[in-house]
């Protein structure tokens, strides 16, 4: 065998191969995976909140939340971060929609 | 290059590719079709995972063929194979019909380390330069080169014999 027959047997293109439901294959389990990822970003937060609640001290939260209520309504420095928040809510989806325009 | 990353979008570059993918990693599999279509899969989801990550640098198959590489490395490593008193004969893998010098060819093919058939496969049948070759197995130009003489070297010396 030659240098060239070699280089001739080597630079032949591999067999094709079909594709015989491969691809869709590929994009089922893609899709879910991507059910899968969503519903678990979902409902995994309510759930764990869910299997919490039902522990937690109701009646001092309660009362605590009572207390406080009136005390942060009348604070200054609530307040003022309220306004802040909203502020950057806004500035941040008026950001978004200048960048989705463009 | 579209690099859409919508199922739809996907799919269209899966079905573009899956063949140039399927066949390098059955060469690299020495013919075992059921691995190399389970590695292949592997690939793409890969591929879909990080196609934020694809810079557009190379093409979109050198890119494949990377990943490729990669997860047939990562098998290679889970199974610790390739003593080659274990080799199979590829001709009974693979069913289809097939001329003599190319059997004789996937035979001493898999003779050779994986990384000669890897640089091997690249250079020639998939048509990459060197440069691009030491891109895909991520190794240097010079690594890249000697597997391609070796290999070939050792190929010569089998089809002679």
């Amino acid at each position: 065998m030659t240098e060239d027959d070699l280089d001739i047997l080597l630079s032949k293109p591999l067999d094709e191969v079909a594709d015989d439901g491969f691809s869709m294959r590929v994009a089922t389990k893609l899709q879910r995976a991507a059910w899968w990822r969503e519903h678990v970003m979902l409902y995994a937060p309510v759930a764990a909140v869910a299997a919490v609640v039902p522990f937690l001290p109701g009646e001092e939260i309660t009362a605590v939340a009572l207390r406080l209520t009136p005390l942060l309504a009348q604070s200054g420095a609530i307040a003022f971060a309220a306004g802040v928040l909203a502020l950057t809510i806004t500035f941040e989806q008026r950001f978004r929609e200048t960048q989705s325009a463009l | 290059m579209s690099t859409d990353v919508t199922s739809e979008g996907f799919g269209r570059l899966v079905r573009e590719h899956q063949s140039k993918v399927r066949a390098f990693l059955r060469r690299l599999t020495r013919g075992d079709a059921a691995l190399a279509d389970d590695l292949a899969q592997e690939t793409f989801f890969e591929a879909h995972r990080k196609l934020a990550q694809y810079q557009g640098r190379g093409s979109f198959a050198s890119w494949l063929c990377g990943i490729a590489w990669s997860r047939f490395l990562m098998e290679r490593r889970r199974r610790r194979e390739e003593p080659l008193g274990e080799i199979e004969d590829t001709a009974s893998v693979d069913p289809r019909p097939a001329s003599h010098a190319r059997l004789d060819l996937e035979r001493a093919m898999a003779r050779l380390s994986a990384e000669e058939r890897a640089a091997l496969t690249l250079c020639y049948a998939l048509g990459h330069s060197h440069g691009e070759a030491a891109e895909i197995l991520d190794i240097p130009l010079g690594t890249v080169k000697s597997h391609v003489l070796r290999g070939r070297e050792k190929l010569k010396a089998m089809l002679e014999s």
